[in-house]
């Protein structure tokens, strides 16, 4: 087991390094400079280049990826003279746009997407899944083909659509909800909730559609194993042979799945953060791409992947964990 | 994950399906139904597919949706109008189409565009080809990426394995949408002289190649997976033992055994890319204009729902008929060619 | 749950024929016509308009709390870089320029004294010697009082290289002739404290002493960067983030790209003041939703949001929804001092029929109605705006608004020119870009769309060998009067290889010895001279097609009071608003 995770931690952090060589590559090819985007109305041809200087990006590129990795870990300072500015590590930087260290960005962005992620998976996994098994249990009933006929609905529904209504049914229109906000969890856990409502319904309503499909088809197949049929046959009762056994056998490639898709998500839900005008990282990254602001590009872009990367090895130890087949090495 | 903001490799939807049929692929366990009348399983799924009401319903919306879109010249040559057309003076001083239900009339019977002045039904029956142009062939590539690596990584092993795994979790790991956001621009550029407009179907290719390289991963993992459990199979060993070559074993020997999964998939894949299309147009990286296109029209239209719900509801409609259908259509396919999944 | 499904779409299709598909939209439901407000900008030295505190403004009460959606935060809000209509406004509740405007809804604009006493002296007559005189009682958020000194130390930063993006009219004229930073770099690492030719004799006294003269002094000092910034509190980089108060509020709190929030400053002394009355106790701005968003939300003028207002145009698709009742008198619209073109690049457009052919050419209502119609504006005949000081309008080519095709078709003789236009990739700049191409084409020229990101679009039209013909660029004076927009924008002499503001690349020696002439002439004619020289290149040059004249129209909540347009920045004024109780 710890060697498995050593091993896949050293391939991870690989990844990381060529995502973020990727990253700064991509950066430079673009043909529009960060300094013209920031200098302003009239700029000569010498203040960019002092902007430019300022940014540090006037230098060679291997040289601001050296330092790029040398602020992560050893701090870096950025400017010059009266204008010197430390940034102990963990540097990431400062914002291009408005000189906000990029750490301060994180963490400010981080706790608004994490809320609305986490939220909207209790909701999604509880929800669908729930469904998913009941409707297998009860296949062919009229509860399974209505169950069936709303998630193909949910599947077939768009987050930007979808949240768009909502907006307008229940804010604009009736205003039985406010509109969403995002307060700290450690402020208020009535108005953090009351505040990411419409963003959990909506995930949770169209994302629970494919888990449940999901969940349904895994119940199935298990329901059909022999080892069900072998329980049942011991003469288990029917709800110690659903919980105790089939659940449990089903339940890993959703386990996989859902600590996939967390992980993903949690690197930014940028269109549901956009539709329900929340600040989160997804937003964040889209918006320091459209600006060229590179430090933020970088820290959220490896912040993504770091969430990918870790989800993908805890997927692999919980299966290990769940079902007893698996033997990790 | 219905945000969107990534392409379908992540999402669950497919993953409901493909994890079952891995178990009848092979033509031994052919089945309990071929002792009576000796049907091959394909001519069996075949069978079941036709006789399913669902998977009916769903493609004959599918194929008509294919002949709008491939008719929409001629549409164009009976109307009379092209989708450029704009007919401004229809136009009150807001810009908001005059008349009835966002000015539909009976030259243009979806009505117009609000601000542009377009008729929304050429827009939505030529964008309606762009889409569709778009998710059927980013889904093509895609698999053919997958097959392609998955079946090098499953039949040689090794470091090659090693390799396309690690290769499978960089992908997953790097963002779509930034990766999307920086490199079509930075293509276009390269591409094209300074006094060129940049050609629509540069951008389409552009879009499209950016899905298959972000979406190949599951199909990959998929036929690996399965190339690893049929090469140690009987009939592999039997057909090497009859001296053939490599070549002829994974095209002749085992693609024709994971064809149906992959099937599967690809059915799976078309209704995401044609959302996921859509969702780029929220970062401005979508079909430009003046192409039309379902998606961008999409994304315009949303935020019309309440002063011209009308514009909103024609493509908005659509692209859920659509999707819905393909949906019902990958399920059935499932079913048919899984016995054991029957509903 | 399949029967929910459905009610929830029949609760659309419903709100749906409620909403548009019962009634007809009809062709005049964008409202009253505009009127178009010629605005007489003038420097009072009218002792009453100089004196504190302002004008109470009636029915007004004290307190509240006054919120600001805005789509974006500030880039800057530091006085030195502080370049944007909304910083500006913003900007005004924490310091104060020595001048400022004085409006009172009425369309009445008065330049006077804000931290001065009044808006100048010119000492010698001449234009070349200014003196400002502080107010007596100004204090900062700490009780200490504003010096003279902190005027000069603000002036001498705004050098720094590091604190470039603002405007840069005083410091060019303290040093003409090249960058106005080649000589004197600010008053950080171990420059000299203060520039040349500005000296303060004392404390209440800043004395500005330029090479040549500039009669538009008055309007210069009006920008941010004559704010007093106390050497001490120079924090150089992170004054962005708080701004030493000298005005009514100070910052409470700014969380970056979230919030902004304002208190008052209790040092403030509102008989020092005949700008600002401070109603609000708290300016709450808020950073990051869609313009949609804001509009829709304050179109429901929900209980949060019914003392919110913002500065960002309703965008097209909320706009009907804008003329109920109820909404209606809730809207703040007019004119801006932007004027947008279609520049015609002289350099590669050398045959004058074809530009004049464009000028018939061009259909200005369909470029407006993808913004909103008249909402974003009306068309346009002239270079220079209706808000500019003096505007007399006229229209060389009298064509109908949607183009005249029989006079293009005469003009282009036969010829069909293939014209390159380059457009943002903004939606909404790609849909105007897409509409004029049509439009065009119809009336007899193959156009060539060429999308440029929205980041780089003016720094790749402002290169001089740029290779496009057509692009469509807005232009807003610093001051409402013609010298800021005739000479940077028209005036061959200053184009540059790179970050031009002549987009049409215009370079006539007979419009340079104009504008020379109209420059010396008394302040008193400037304004008939500029109005004069904007027609006479339009009847010889025709570099740019005039399109529209740009309108804002915004909304604010039921418990917003007196809210109205300023002139001087295009946005709802905060300086005389209130909430109701």
């Amino acid at each position: 087991m710890l060697r498995f995770v050593v091993r896949r931690l050293l391939v991870a952090a690989l990844t990381l390094v060529v995502i973020s060589l990727v990253t700064f590559g991509l950066f430079f090819a673009v043909p529009s400079s960060p300094a013209k985007v920031m200098c302003g109305k009239n700029c000569t041809a010498e203040d960019i280049a002092q902007v430019e200087r300022r940014l540090g990006i006037d230098q060679p590129l291997p040289r601001q990826y050296a330092d790029f990795v040398g602020g992560v870990f050893a701090g870096r300072t950025y400017g010059e003279g009266d204008f010197r500015q430390d940034c102990p590590a963990p540097c990431l930087g400062y914002s291009f746009r408005n000189n906000q260290p990029v750490t301060e960005i994180v963490a400010q962005r981080a706790p608004v997407t994490f809320s609305i992620v986490l939220g909207g998976a209790v909701l999604w996994l509880g929800l669908g899944i729930s469904l998913g098994m009941v409707s297998a249990l009860r296949r062919g009933t009229a509860f399974d083909r209505a169950a069936i006929g709303v998630t193909l609905a949910g599947a077939s529904m768009q987050v930007y659509f979808f949240g768009l209504i909502l907006l307008y049914l229940l804010v604009y229109s009736t205003g039985l909800l406010p509109f969403p906000s995002y307060t700290p969890l450690t402020e208020s856990p009535a108005r953090w909730a009351a505040g990411l409502l419409l963003p959990w319904m909506t995930l949770g309503f169209l994302n629970s559609a494919l888990y449940a499909r999901l969940s349904r088809a895994q119940m199935l197949e298990t329901l059909s194993e022999d080892f069900i049929r072998t329980a049942r046959a011991k003469g288990l009762p029917a709800r110690q042979v659903h919980t105790r056994h089939a659940l449990r056998a089903a339940i890993t490639p959703i386990v996989t799945i859902a600590g996939l898709d967390i992980g993903t998500s949690l690197g930014g839900t940028f269109i549901t953060e956009t539709i329900f005008g929340l600040q989160g990282l997804g937003k964040a990254t889209v918006e320091a791409v459209q600006f060229l602001n590179l430090p933020v590009v970088m820290a959220t872009v490896l912040l993504a992947a770091v969430f990918i990367v870790v989800a993908n090895i805890v997927v692999d130890v919980l299966y290990a964990v769940i079902d007893p087949r698996v033997r990790l090495g | 994950m219905s945000d969107l903001s990534h392409p379908p490799p992540r999402t669950p939807a497919a993953d409901a399906t493909i994890s079952v049929p891995e178990i009848q692929a092979g033509p031994e366990p052919a089945g309990r139904a071929a002792e009576f009348v000796g049907r091959s399983p394909n001519q069996l799924a075949w069978l079941r597919l036709k006789r399913d009401r669902t998977a009916r319903a769903s493609a004959l919306t599918l194929l008509v949706a294919a002949v709008v879109a491939l008719g929409a010249p001629l549409l164009g040559r009976l109307t009379g109008i092209d989708p450029t057309d704009k007919f401004v003076d229809r136009l009150n001083d807001f810009g908001m189409p005059i008349g009835y239900a966002g000015g539909i009339s009976s030259d243009h019977w979806l009505g117009l565009e609000p601000g542009s002045g377009r008729d929304i039904l050429m827009q939505l029956v030529y964008g309606l080809r762009t889409s569709l142009f778009i998710a059927f062939t980013s889904a093509l590539l895609a698999s053919c990426i997958g097959v392609a690596v998955g079946v090098l990584a499953g039949w040689a092993r090794g470091w090659l394995d090693s390799l396309v795994n690690w290769l499978i979790d960089l992908t997953l790991a790097f963002p779509f949408l930034i990766f999307a956001l920086a490199v079509i621009p930075i293509l276009q550029d390269r591409f094209y002289s300074d006094r060129e407009a940049p050609s629509p179907a540069f951008r389409v290719a552009l879009i499209v190649a950016t899905f298959g390289l972000f979406s190949w991963t599951y199909t990959a993992r998929l036929v690996r997976g399965q190339v690893i459990s049929l090469r140690e199979r009987e009939f592999v060993d039997a057909a090497r033992a009859a001296g053939a070559g490599t070549a002829h074993i994974l095209l002749r020997q085992l693609l024709p055994n994971i064809w149906a999964p992959i099937l599967v998939t690809v059915s799976l894949m078309v209704p995401q890319f044609i959302a996921i299309e859509a969702a780029l147009a929220f970062v401005n990286i979508g079909v430009t204009e003046p192409t039309p296109d379902l998606g961008r029209m999409i994304f315009n239209s949303i935020g019309y729902v309440a002063s011209d719900p009308w514009y909103t509801l024609f493509p908005g409609l659509t692209i859920f008929l659509l999707v819905l259908a393909f949906n019902l259509l990958g399920d059935a396919l499932r079913d048919s060619l899984d016995p054991r999944s029957t509903r | 749950m399949r029967a929910r499904t459905r009610t929830l779409t029949g609760v659309l299709a419903a709100a749906a024929l409620a909403a548009a598909g019962c009634n007809p939209t009809p062709d005049d439901s964008g409202g009253d016509d505009q009127k178009t407000k010629t605005q007489s900008g003038s420097i009072s030295y009218e002792a009453a308009d100089n004196q504190g505190p302002a004008k109470p403004v009636d029915g007004a009460s004290r307190g509240g709390t006054l919120t600001v959606m805005q789509p974006a935060d500030f880039e800057h809000l530091d006085p030195a870089r502080n370049y944007v209509n909304v910083q500006q406004v913003a900007g005004g509740m924490l310091y104060r320029p020595l001048n400022g405007y004085k409006e009172d809804g009425t369309g009445k604009l008065l330049l006077v004294g804000d931290l001065a006493t009044n808006p100048g002296k010119d000492v010698d007559g001449d234009c070349k010697v200014w003196e400002f005189t502080l107010r007596d009682g100004v204090r900062y958020e700490d009780g200490t009082p504003v010096s003279s000194k902190d005027v000069a130390h603000g002036i001498a930063r705004s050098f720094a290289a590091n604190l470039n993006e603002g405007p840069h009219y005083i410091q060019q004229w303290l040093y003409p002739g090249g960058a106005y930073n080649a000589t004197y770099k600010g008053p950080y690492d171990g420059g000299k404290p203060v520039p040349d030719g500005v000296t303060t004799p004392d404390d209440r006294t800043i004395r500005f002493t330029f090479p040549q003269p500039h009669c538009d002094m008055p309007y210069a000092a009006a920008l941010p960067t004559s704010a007093p910034v106390p050497a001490a509190k120079d924090t150089r980089a992170n004054y962005d983030l708080r701004p030493f108060s000298s005005g009514p509020y100070r910052v409470k709190s700014y969380q970056r790209d979230v919030s902004l929030e304002l208190e008052r400053n209790p040092n403030w002394d509102p008989a020092t003041d005949p700008l600002r009355n401070a109603y609000p106790d708290t300016v709450r701005m808020t950073f990051g939703l869609e313009q949609a968003q804001i509009a829709e939300r304050l179109v429901a003028d929900g209980p949060a949001d019914q003392a919110a207002l913002s500065w960002s145009d309703v965008p097209p698709s909320v706009l009907p929804r804008t003329t109920g009742a109820g909404v209606a008198d809730r809207v703040v619209r007019g004119p801006t001092q932007y004027n947008w073109v279609l520049s015609i690049n002289t350099q590669r457009v050398t045959d004058l029929s074809v530009r004049r052919a464009l000028n018939y050419a061009v259909d200005k209502d369909a470029l407006l109605k993808v913004l909103g119609g008249q909402a974003a504006g009306t068309p346009a005949t002239t270079l220079m705006s209706p808000t500019t000081a003096g505007f007399v309008p006229y229209d060389v080519f009298n064509a109908p608004v949607t183009g005249d095709k029989a006079k293009t078709a005469e003009l282009l003789a036969g010829k069909r020119p293939k014209l390159v236009l380059a457009h943002s990739s903004l939606e909404l700049r790609t849909q105007q870009a897409e509409a004029l191409r049509k439009n065009l084409t119809d009336m007899g020229f193959d156009i060539v769309m060429k999308p440029i990101d929205n980041s780089s679009y003016y720094d790749e039209v402002g290169r001089k060998d740029n290779p496009y013909d057509l692009y469509l660029t807005g232009w807003g004076s610093d001051w409402p009067t013609g010298s800021t927009v005739i000479p940077p924008v028209y005036d061959g002499r200053e184009i540059v290889a790179e970050g031009n503001q002549n987009l049409s690349y215009l370079n006539e020696a007979s419009v340079g010895a104009e504008i020379d002439r109209v420059r010396a002439l008394p302040a008193a004619e400037q304004d008939a001279g500029w109005m004069a020289l904007d027609r006479m290149i339009m009847e010889k040059y025709a570099p740019v097609v005039p399109c529209y004249y740009d309108a804002t129209y915004e909304l604010h909540g039921s418990k917003v009071g007196n809210a109205f347009l300023s002139d001087a920045f295009g946005i709802i004024s905060l300086n005389g608003i209130y909430v109701k109780k």
